[in-house]
């Protein structure tokens, strides 16, 4: 469980505040997609929740606990958190180190790292890149195996950011897939809100550092005017064709 | 500049590497105690493989037809300080001599010494020196170029030295020193220039990222720099160790050898004559024995040349120390307002 | 710019014998460290004038290219950059040490260009016998076997950092070059007024990068000390061939096993 209380947020010597007042809570299972324009602030949430940034006002509660430092360790054990940048996210020479370098550092036994290795790598569906070089991966195989890194902490929470900016058709669609085929609570980023569309039953519209909407996805999807008005578009899938 | 390994003895090349490991053991003791030192290792390595990248780029100079390329000890330390820099580099130099064949394995001790140390250590010495009283563009253009030039020198220095202790050239200490050192201080500008551009760059868009050495660690830079002369004195006395060993075991070696290839005793005797004359009168007179020992000539330039090494050292050693004084005399005022 | 493309041409090439490489794979990385740098300190503390030893030398490193079916066609690229640095200081033997030793036919062999060729062979073969090892173990295994020698893990870490990202900017720099020189053809290097920004937004973006790597891992729980290197035990195979492989050096290094031939045949 989620929950956000009155949470403001400015980085670090800046005076505009990044984020302001921002209310809501994400129960258990629950898929949840934050949508916005460029620069709103997706991000800085998910980086609030992960604790890379400490400084804020209010509370952020995950699971009961609350994300400040002494509790981080704990908490970010439960988080599996994608990155946009999948080079960022793989330091590893090989797929395998990589997957394994959580359960690892969480002081796992050898079977047990090689276990929850394989188990993620399996989930995915790309046990057959195990011994690849990282920069031997295309864009799609590399976000792929990212996925697989958080998965062997076998987090109760998925963070996506957004995911598909790389991915062709085909791979986006694998990728959609396997996010539906995952348990546990989900939150993704994106501006891709077919993606949105396909995966979360709820999303959360955010604009000029404040939360607009919290809803249902159908609803806010298929509302041209708040979605224009906020710096985006409908989804493609619901556009209607002109001409 | 990076030495290959046919160009060091094992001795030579054993004591650069006792040499640079103590830096790099003392420099990763020194990063321990940093505050964001969990922080800095990922950015270590980044950054060595963007300076790796980098100095694949040419960069044309105005008016010629050749090109430079990057810095990348001073580069690196200016970001993340002389320790961690330090530590970077030396990755990129292992991974340079594996897959480039620039350097090699015995040879990395020598050139980790000659381009890092110099280059980290050194080069932050005097970006620190001269950011003494603030940052400007003036001082990083100035910094830089002085940076290169005197690390670049005091690599190119070295490599000399260090060749000529392993024996495997003929060239007399002075020629060698001559060739090197002018060359060196061209490359050396036109490195410095092409940093000086980059770090600009960089304190433009974000000047917080340049390493100003005066922060919080002041403290502590004050004791390592000290630290840092005591082993820079302790490897003098190392490589003339090593020197003098070399010297010691070569005359005997060299006989047998051209027993070996020829088996004429005639021209041994004559080389044994020949070459103990020659030894006679370098003994009294050279620092650096054994490189040349085989006309009279050589000879004189040998003595020549322990001079001019002597006088280098002790120019070195007293910059140094000015240095070192400088900064003491600033910690002093500044405990003094306070 | 060829040296980018070439770069990264050579990380894949290796990259790719290294971990096809049937035979030497099953050798343990530690024991293919150990020998390689053995040879090269054996190699290089020959006499100057010793020019059979060092041409004895070559047995080790032909009879790795026979077993280990490794090429040396490529490692010959990667020759010229030392040897012309070699060859420079090498060439003043010949002209300082003109002492007669023999003549071959009615050409006089000083031993001056005894000394120089002794240097270049020795050139070429401590290159070629790092060669082979690189292509016969990836870098993880490199650094598995630094782990054993207790290299500190910072460095094995930072080894491993560079060695990860140096392609990722190697290419990022190959498309900048490509998207500078479509709009300055004709120009070899970069321009003066563009090393600054060039270089230096690169620059800025590797220090964003180190960033978000760095809290990619700890978000993982990244700490250095407890950071994991796998550390294998060396098997009896490879001590075995430790073993033989030493004894061979020894034999060709201490052993005048080509004058003894030579001897035996006249």
């Amino acid at each position: 469980m989620i929950e956000l209380k009155e949470v403001s947020f400015s980085y670090n010597g800046s005076k505009r505040q990044t984020l302001s007042h921002m209310d809501f809570k994400i129960e258990e299972g629950e898929s949840v997609g934050i949508i916005g324009a460029n620069g709103a602030g997706k991000s800085t949430i998910l980086k609030l929740l992960v604790g890379l940034e400490l400084n804020y006002q209010g509370s952020i509660m995950i699971n009961h606990l609350k994300v400040e430092k002494k509790n981080l360790q704990e908490i970010r054990q439960k988080i599996g958190y994608v990155f946009q940048d999948s080079d960022s996210q793989l330091f590893m020479p090989t797929v395998y180190e990589d997957v394994a370098f959580a359960p690892r550092n969480y002081g796992f036994s050898k079977e047990q790292v090689d276990k929850r290795t394989t188990q993620a790598l399996k989930s995915i569906g790309i046990e057959e890149l195990q011994d690849r070089q990282i920069y031997r991966l295309s864009g799609g195989e590399k976000k792929l195996a990212s996925i697989a890194t958080v998965l062997s902490m076998k987090p109760d929470i998925l963070i996506f950011d957004e995911p598909t900016i790389a991915l062709d058709p085909r791979n986006r669609r694998r990728f959609i897939n396997i996010l539906n085929s995952l348990n546990g609570t989900k939150i993704v980023t994106s501006h891709d809100l077919d993606l949105i569309y396909d995966t979360c039953d709820r999303t959360i519209l955010i604009a000029d550092r404040k939360m607009i909407f919290d809803g249902d996805t159908k609803t806010i999807l298929q509302n041209n005017d708040l979605l224009e008005s906020n710096g985006l578009e409908l989804p493609l899938s619901l556009q209607k064709r002109e001409r | 500049m990076h030495m290959a390994d046919a160009m060091l003895s094992p001795v030579v090349g054993a004591t650069m590497y006792v040499a640079s490991g103590l830096v790099a053991a003392y420099s990763i003791r020194k990063i321990r105690k940093e505050e964001d030192f969990k922080k800095k290792i990922p950015t270590m390595g980044v950054m060595g493989a963007f300076v790796f990248a980098t100095q694949m780029v040419n960069f044309t100079i105005p008016g010629t037809g050749s090109s430079g390329h990057l810095c990348g000890g001073l580069l690196l330390s200016s970001i993340l300080g002389p320790f961690a820099g330090f530590l970077s580099m030396i990755g990129v130099l292992f991974i340079q001599s594996l897959f480039f064949a620039d350097g090699g394995i015995l040879a990395l001790g020598a050139n980790v010494w000659n381009m890092a140390f110099y280059g980290c250590f050194i080069g932050s010495l005097i970006w620190k020196f001269v950011m003494k009283k603030g940052m400007t563009k003036g001082r990083i253009i100035l910094a830089s170029l002085i940076g290169c030039v005197v690390t670049l020198q005091l690599g190119a220095f070295s490599v000399t030295l260090e060749t000529l202790a392993s024996g495997i050239t003929e060239l007399p200490f002075r020629t060698f020193a001559l060739t090197m050192q002018p060359i060196h201080l061209v490359i050396g500008l036109i490195e410095g220039f092409i940093t000086a551009t980059v770090l600009c760059f960089i304190y433009e868009a974000r000047p917080e990222m340049l390493w100003n050495g005066t922060q919080k660690t002041e403290q502590q830079a004050k004791i390592s720099y000290k630290k840092i002369i005591v082993i820079l004195v302790c490897l003098f006395i190392l490589i003339g160790g090593g020197i003098s060993l070399l010297a010691s075991s070569n005359p005997d070696g060299l006989e047998w050898s051209i027993e070996q290839i020829t088996g004429d005793t005639e021209i041994e005797a004559r080389e044994d004559r020949a070459y103990e004359t020659a030894e006679s009168i370098q003994s009294a007179t050279s620092f650096l024995p054994d490189y040349t020992f085989k006309s009279t000539e050589s000879t004189i330039g040998t003595s020549v040349s322990g001079i001019v090494g002597c006088a280098i050292t002790v120019a070195f050693l007293m910059v140094v120390g000015y240095v070192i004084k400088m900064k003491r005399k600033k910690g002093n005022t500044v405990n003094e307002q306070n | 710019m060829n040296k980018i493309d070439n770069a990264i041409k050579t990380i894949h090439h290796m990259d790719y014998q290294a971990n096809y490489n049937t035979y030497f794979k099953k050798i343990h990385p530690f024991v293919k460290l150990l020998t390689t740098i053995i040879y090269i300190i054996l190699l290089t503390s020959i006499n100057k004038y010793h020019l059979v030893t060092t041409l004895a030398m070559s047995i080790y490193l032909i009879l790795i290219s026979i077993i280990g079916d490794v090429s040396i066609k490529n490692a010959i690229k990667n020759l010229k950059a030392v040897l012309l640095l070699l060859g420079i200081l090498g060439i003043a033997n010949p002209i300082l040490e003109t002492n007669v030793i023999t003549y071959i036919g009615i050409i006089p062999v000083t031993i001056g260009m005894i000394s120089m060729f002794t240097l270049l062979l020795k050139g070429i073969f401590a290159i070629l016998a790092s060669y082979f090892l690189i292509l016969t173990t990836s870098i993880e295994e490199i650094c598995f076997a630094l782990k054993m020698t207790h290299m500190p893990n910072i460095l094995i870490t930072v080894v491993m950092l560079i060695y990860r990202y140096m392609i990722v900017f190697l290419k990022e720099v190959q498309r900048i070059w490509v998207a500078y020189q479509m709009r300055a053809p004709k120009q070899k290097g970069v321009q003066y007024k563009a090393w600054g920004s060039l270089i230096g937004s690169l620059m800025l973006r590797s220090i964003d990068r180190a960033q978000t790597v760095y809290e990619s891992m700890e978000l993982r729980g990244f700490h250095p000390d407890t950071f994991f290197i796998p550390k294998e035990k060396v098997d009896k195979k490879s001590w075995t061939y430790c073993f033989f492989i030493l004894i061979l050096l020894i034999i060709l290094r201490f052993i005048p096993i080509f004058e003894i031939i030579g001897n035996i045949c006249i």
